[in-house]
């Protein structure tokens, strides 16, 4: 039991740092904890709109959140995974080929998973935030936060492991299931204004400490795990697909284009893969909506910020993450033997999301229309073309056609963040002093061709 | 149609292709033998221009690989060691994506008359990711033909496939190089040499061990697997 407990530890190291080399991997607890640090330091500006309340409010739903990111890669993430490794190299389906039983192995897999994230996310995050509370008077109890934080965390990474496994046991009818949820959230929700956000019982706990709620959080988290558990199945209801030639179709209609097969193989991609068009709604519109909401909050904190200039801003960088999506399930290895470079598949993804930037710009026109800005538009579009193209630029220079992991390497993901941060923040800043010098921001366009040049000759030499 | 001249791959302290000297004439069906690890795959990602070799030259169809491996690899055919066609195409629509990168006409019916030979019309319109791997081999076989090229390199072209399969894609390769066309294959499989190969070459801890005929003295009566196992042990 215990062999297998540490071989799967080994696994889930070997496997993050095959990605990003061990020593990029073993730094990435520290860029966590620099983060949170950098978010309780932040708390000097926005302490004056957001209450300590909604800090810890905030900080327990983020790692339930990234406990259910942790839990759901098992159901969403096994595409990837099963691209790269193949199903039968990882050692949660070894029942299948040893005589362990599937329970064990599962049992196994859960608890590793609980000790590996809590090193991996929990504890640097929370020592970063205490530590840069600590910076600015502001006291937290290590031990106490620590705990509930770890128990949020836990909460969703269980509640998500029981998801998938009513997915696994009731395939679409389970899907059903799982509808159902959003609307009985709201239904829970309504009229409450949220206040009952506040009943999370890891977050009572470190408000209101008692041996009930303790217990109480505790089985939040035991119990989905130990339903899981009995009614567990590893293999998901999948059936086989069948599509007519929508290929042909569609680069018969594009023919006049000469990457039109890429975009629709690109397309068809996009569109079969797990999550479909809803990966455009949750991972892209439904933030960008979240930042068009938060975004007036901060004129209490910087009075006179033009709020149009740092939307157009953040949906540019918003936008570099469709990127991601169009990189996440190719690899070179398809295409290494015909007759292609890495830089003709490069090209070919920039050409799909220049296609696929239709939607944060048409997201920008809305705003600048909403905002009854229409005068100022030239200036706005212009500043998020700039900035989405510029992003995407220092993203294919620093993670090729494997985005999704390198940015988890600590060097690469210090490196994005150094290139790209003090840019934008100097646009913000150009645009405080006069509007005007948004324009400024065209100078981007020529730098992200140069830095996409310096690209297809740095990944040109990447071998398969 | 093949020359390589002191072609050496070293990672790191391993040199998985050490200083290896090849031939391969037009209309040849030439087999590269040898154990798992011996430099096999490595050979022929060298031979296609997936990766570049430590030292030496390597002219496929007479373009120097180093120099243009994009060119090498417009001429030839080529099937790698693991079958990954890109997930989200239908087996159809993957053949008519490889047919628009080597911007070809009228492919169709090639298409159809491979899906019919390797009898797998059935199975056309499904992902490739829910594919078999026999299915995925054969996919692989018709892309690498697709284009009608003189030259085809394959690696473990019938590792996936069953017998009936197998019989159908040996036959066929046959007819290919009989018909002037040159087929580099790589096995561990000795049988599939002894039955299909005008020449072979024996690597073994990525040195060329033996060069020759089938019907090279230095074989002599012996099953191949004999010669096969003095030159490895």
């Amino acid at each position: 039991m215990f062999e297998l407990f540490n071989s799967m530890m080994k696994e889930e190291w070997r496997m993050h740092s095959s990605f990003f080399g061990n020593r990029g991997f073993a730094l990435f607890p520290l860029v966590i904890a620099a983060i949170s640090m950098l978010f309780s330091l932040s708390m000097i500006i926005f302490g004056r709109i957001i209450s300590q309340a909604e800090v810890l409010l905030g900080l327990h739903y983020l790692l339930l959140f990234m406990g259910s990111m942790v839990g759901g890669f098992g159901l969403l993430g096994r595409e990837v995974m099963n691209r790269r490794f193949g199903q039968a190299s990882l050692m949660a389906y070894s029942s299948r080929t040893l005589p362990i039983s599937e329970r064990i192995i599962f049992t196994n897999f859960v608890v590793k998973d609980v000790i590996y994230y809590f090193f991996l996310y929990v504890l640097p995050f929370t020592t970063g935030f205490v530590a840069g509370a600590l910076l600015i008077d502001l006291n937290y109890p290590f031990i106490t936060l620590l705990t509930t934080l770890f128990l949020a965390f836990c909460t969703g990474l269980s509640f998500v492991f029981l998801l998938s496994t009513i997915y696994a046991n009731l395939g679409k009818k389970g899907l059903f299931l799982l509808l159902l949820i959003p609307v009985v959230f709201l239904v829970f929700f309504q009229g409450t204004g949220f206040n009952r956000l506040y009943v999370l019982p890891p977050l009572v706990l470190y408000t209101n400490p008692s041996a009930e709620i303790f217990i109480i959080a505790l089985a939040l988290v035991i119990l989905p795990s130990v339903i899981s558990l009995i009614f567990l199945k590893v293999d998901y209801p999948q059936s086989q697909k069948h599509y007519r030639n929508q290929f042909k179709e569609a680069v018969e209609r594009l023919g006049f284009y000469g990457y039109s097969h890429f975009m629709v193989k690109d397309y068809l991609d996009f569109s079969r893969s797990e999550g479909g068009a809803g990966k455009v709604v949750f991972s892209f519109l439904v933030p960008v909506i979240l930042v068009w909401f938060f975004l007036p909050q901060l004129l209490k904190v910087v009075p006179g910020l033009d709020i149009l200039v740092v939307f157009a801003v953040v949906v540019g960088m918003m936008a570099s993450s469709m990127y991601n999506w169009l990189v996440e399930y190719d690899m070179f290895s398809s295409y290494a033997f015909l007759p292609l470079t890495v830089p003709d598949v490069l090209r070919s993804k920039l050409n799909s999301y220049s296609v696929l930037n239709v939607i944060p710009l048409a997201v920008v026109l809305i705003a600048t229309i909403y905002a009854g800005r229409l005068y100022d538009i030239v200036h706005i579009v212009l500043l998020f073309v700039a900035v989405s193209l510029y992003v995407v630029s220092v993203t294919v220079y620093l993670t090729g056609l494997n985005t999704t992991f390198s940015l988890y390497s600590a060097g690469t993901f210090a490196s994005y963040v150094l290139v790209i941060g003090p840019v934008v923040l100097g646009m913000i800043f150009l645009a405080q002093l006069n509007f005007h010098f948004v324009l400024a921001s065209v100078a981007l366009i020529p730098v992200a061709f140069f830095v996409l040049k310096r690209s297809f000759i740095k990944w040109s030499s990447w071998e398969v | 149609m093949i020359i390589v001249k002191d072609l050496s791959k070293h990672f790191g302290d391993t040199k998985a292709v050490n200083n290896v000297n090849l031939e391969v004439k037009k209309g040849e069906l030439f087999g590269l033998l040898g154990p798992n690890g011996s430099g096999k795959t490595t050979m022929i990602k060298m031979l296609t221009g997936q990766i570049k070799p430590t030292a030496g030259e390597i002219f496929v169809h007479g373009v120097n690989v180093l120099e243009d491996p994009l060119r090498v690899k417009e001429l030839v055919g080529i099937i790698p060691e693991q079958e990954t066609p890109p997930s989200f195409l239908t087996a159809e629509e993957y053949l008519y994506f490889v047919a628009k990168i080597r911007k070809l006409e009228d492919f169709e019916e090639k298409c159809e008359w491979w899906f019919s030979y390797l009898d797998f019309a059935g199975q056309r319109d499904v992902l490739c990711k829910d594919l078999s791997r026999g299915t995925r081999q054969k996919l692989m076989l018709a892309q690498a033909f697709l284009h009608e090229p003189e030259l085809v390199i394959i690696d473990e072209p019938l590792i996936n496939l069953d017998p009936l399969m197998q019989r159908k894609v040996k036959d066929f390769l046959k007819d290919y190089a009989g018909k002037g066309g040159t087929v580099f294959i790589s096995t561990h499989i000795l049988d599939i040499a002894r039955e299909i190969c005008s020449s072979m070459g024996i690597i073994y801890k990525g040195n060329l061990v033996f060069s020759g005929s089938m019907d090279d003295p230095a074989i002599g009566e012996r099953p191949l697997e004999d010669f096969f196992l003095e030159l490895v042990n």
